[in-house]
Parts: structure tokens; sequence; C-alpha cells
């Protein structure tokens, strides 16, 4: 099962490189006019488009296809923004004190015990 | 605005950063193997798994920190080059271990991590290693699309939401070291115990503050200062103790106040000049219309805009913010 997950990262990888290349070598001109004559750029943009080539693919086409994008809004970044680290404050302190305590005398061999257990 | 993508735009302040960044992580490094217990390669790998830690720590902290303190901009401006080296550092550690813990096992080091137990006398029920690449994975899909390509390719909404997929990433390397290292006893334990709530204590406030001014905001119109104060195609930057500062611009006779902040980087406007009839970042050039604070199209971002009056030969301004690129009629005042 390992191996098919691993496998099947390869082959995910092995199309966003291979599409990758296609787009910086064929079709970024057309997507974005600030890619025109700029050349040094371009391999640095391969690692992303291999791991988010679906996403590319879209936003590609609606490109191509000259759909605007809708007007961008601060706010949901920044409600988001609160909303992680209200996250965050609840969740680090937890996972240290977890963290902690599974360490400690008392609850480190009821761990392993449930650990083996499991 | 826009010019033509380089791979790094190289300036002598980012030469001089990225010089004591790396330097910094170098002595970091050093000494932790240095100073520290157990096997070398162990230490390798504890080392850059720490100083991993230890920098998305600051790189955490620089925006509440650059909240709270305007003179900690210049590390905002810069903030991305030590992302990328974080995720270096942590991409290290993973090879490290892959090169360590897992290169005797019968099967392929990569197939090996994906079905490790973790371990005798540590919490088998609740394996680390997930969490760990859990977090890789998110902070290299946030080095791999830095690049400024990639804000104007998804545009800013998707790039700014995709990135905040830090906020999980810490959140994983938190988890990944209070289930692994901290059953470990190592001291590494202590150093995230001691930063990983500093970090959080420092966002608080932060918001905190943050919303206070918000409250503050709804104050009465202020003085902003004198109309021949402001120069033509150039800013005076209004200042408030709890509230964010806004610039006013003068150009052609007319005055518009927008958000102090360019919505790229937060670069300072204020500090810019009025260019092609446009709001010009003396960071990046990111240009905005005076009336609406609008990118001109086919770009996207917007600031806030903020209203004016005229009273004798004194500006009052409203500190109460409109929403990004609401259309404000520029003051008349010559």
């Amino acid at each position: 099962m390992a191996h098919l997950l691993v496998e099947a990262v390869m082959v995910y990888l092995a199309v966003g490189v291979t599409l990758g290349l296609v787009f910086v070598f064929g079709v970024i001109d057309r997507v974005d006019h600030a890619a025109h004559g700029a050349h040094a750029f371009r391999p640095l943009l391969l690692p992303g488009l291999a791991l988010l080539w679906p996403l590319v693919l879209v936003r590609t086409l609606a490109k191509l296809r000259g759909r605007t994008d809708p007007a961008p809004s601060q706010r949901f970044h920044l409600a988001a923004h609160r909303v992680a680290w209200l996250v965050l404050a609840v969740l680090i302190p937890v996972a240290l004190g977890l963290g902690w305590a599974l360490s400690g005398p008392i609850m480190a061999p009821l761990a392993v015990r449930l650990g083996d257990a499991l | 605005m826009s010019h033509g993508y380089v791979p790094v735009g190289w300036t002598t302040s980012k030469k001089l950063y990225d010089a004591v960044l790396l330097l910094g992580v170098g002595m970091y490094l050093a000494a932790f193997v240095h100073f520290g217990a157990g096997d070398d390669q162990a230490l390798r790998i504890k080392a850059l798994g720490s100083c991993a830690f230890v920098l998305l720590t600051l790189v955490l902290a620089i925006g509440p920190l650059a909240r709270l303190d305007k003179r900690f901009l210049p590390l905002l401006y810069n903030r991305r080059h030590a992302g990328v080296i974080t995720c270096a550092l942590a991409a290290g550690h993973a090879v490290a271990v892959l090169g360590w813990y897992f290169a005797y096992s019968p099967l392929a080091p990569l197939d090996a991590l994906l079905v490790a137990d973790t371990g005798s006398g540590h919490l088998r029920g609740f394996p680390f290693i997930p969490f760990g690449m859990a977090a890789l994975l998110i902070l290299v899909l946030l080095a791999v699309t830095s690049h400024d390509f990639w804000l104007s390719f998804l545009t800013p909404p998707v790039w700014k939401a995709l990135h905040l997929g830090v906020y999980a990433a810490y959140g994983f390397v938190v988890i990944h070291v209070a289930l692994g290292a901290f059953q470990q006893g190592d001291a590494f334990a202590v150093e995230v115990s001691v930063l990983a709530p500093l970090l959080v204590g420092l966002h608080l406030w932060s918001g905190w503050r943050e919303w206070r001014r918000r409250k503050a905001a709804k104050a009465e119109w202020v003085l902003a200062g004198a109309v021949g104060d402001i120069a033509e195609g150039r800013a005076v930057v209004v200042r408030f103790a709890d509230a964010e500062p806004v610039a006013i611009f003068r150009h052609e006779g007319r005055l518009s106040a927008v958000s102090h902040l360019c919505a790229h980087q937060n670069g300072p406007l204020g500090e810019g000049r009025v260019i092609d009839g446009c709001i010009t970042c003396p960071w990046h050039g990111f240009q905005y219309r005076l009336a609406d604070g609008c990118a001109p199209p086919p770009f996207t971002e917007k600031l806030a805009t903020y209203r004016l009056e005229l009273r004798g030969l004194d500006v009052m301004l409203d500190p109460r913010p409109n929403p990004p690129g609401t259309y404000v009629e520029p003051l008349v005042v010559a």
C-alpha cells in the first residue's frame, strides 16, 4: 500500500513536470504579460508547477478564455488569520501539555502500554 | 506597476539580510551540534529540525511585531527568503532522517517512512512522523509558490489563502515535536515549550491591539495637518497611537487619502510618489489610483481609502477606513 502511494505521487509529479515544462516554455507568455522577455525566473516555477498542476491547468484555461477574476477582499484573509491563531492558541497548549504529560513518570508507561495494546 | 520577472529582486538590503540570516543559521547549527549530547548523526538531524522550528517561529513573529512596531517592517519585507530557508532546513531534516533511520530498512526509505512505527517507548497509537510530513509538505508548497509570479497568477486572495497554510504547518510541527522529541526528553522540547506559547501570546496581543484600534477608529475627525505641508506629487503620513497610518497625497491640487501600507508587501506608500496619476510604492512599484485606491487594470490590489475635509487651511481626516477600493471624491485645495 505504501509503495503504491509513493508510486502514485511519483506519477503525479512526473505529469506535473511535463505540463510545467510546456507551461514555462509555451504558455506562460499568454497568461502573464510580466513574463514577456523574462526567462531566468522560469526554472524556479517548475517545482510549484509540478505540485500544483491541476490548479495551474484550471487557472490557465480560465485566463485563456478571458475570464476576469473576482475582486479581492482582505476581509476573508484577516478573518482567517484571526481564526487560525485562536485555534492555535488552544491547540498548542493542549499539544504541549499532552507531550509533557505523556513523557512524565505517570503517563509514559501507560502510553507505552496503550501503544502496545493498539 | 509591473516589471519583468527576475529570479530574485536583489537589493543591497536583501543581500545583507540574507547574509545575516544564513550566518545565524550556520552558527545555530554549529552550536547545536557542538554543545548537544548524543551521536553526531542524531544531533545533526535534531539541529536541522530545531533550527527550522526556530526560524519558522521567527517568520511568524515578524507579522505581529511589524504591526506592534513599524521598525520591524524591513524584516517583513524579506520574510519570504526566511520562509524558503526554513523549508530547506526542514527538508534537510527529513532527508537526514530518511538516510539514517530508514537506510537499512528492507523497504525503500520512502515506503518505510510511511509504514514506520514510532518505536518502542513512544506513544505508538499516535505516531508523530505524519505530522512532520504534513508540515514539510505545506512548507514546500509555500516555498515553491513564493515567487511574485504565483501571487499574480493565482490572484492575491488564492495565494494568501494558500499561504495561510503556514499556521497549520506550525501546529503540525508542535504536535510532531510534542509526540516525538518530548518523549525522548530532549532539550529541544524546552525550546518548543517556550517559543510556541510566546508566539501565540504575541499574536493574541497584536490581535487585541488591532481590536482596540478598530474601536479607536470610531473616533471623530482628526486634524491631519496644514494644506501647505503636502508637496505636489507627494504625501504626508498621519500616524495614530492605535490605528493604521494613513497617507494623504496631493496631485494636481487635489488631496486623496489611502492606507500607508501597500497591499503587496506592506511597503510604505506614503514615502512613494504620484507617477502617471497613480500612487507608486517605493518598494516594488505597485501602483494605485488616488480616488479609489485600486490598482489599474489588469491588476486587482486595493487599498482602504479615507474621507478628507478642509476646514480653513487645515486638512481633517476621518480615521475610519472605507472598505478597500471605495471611491472617495478627491478634496480640491487649489
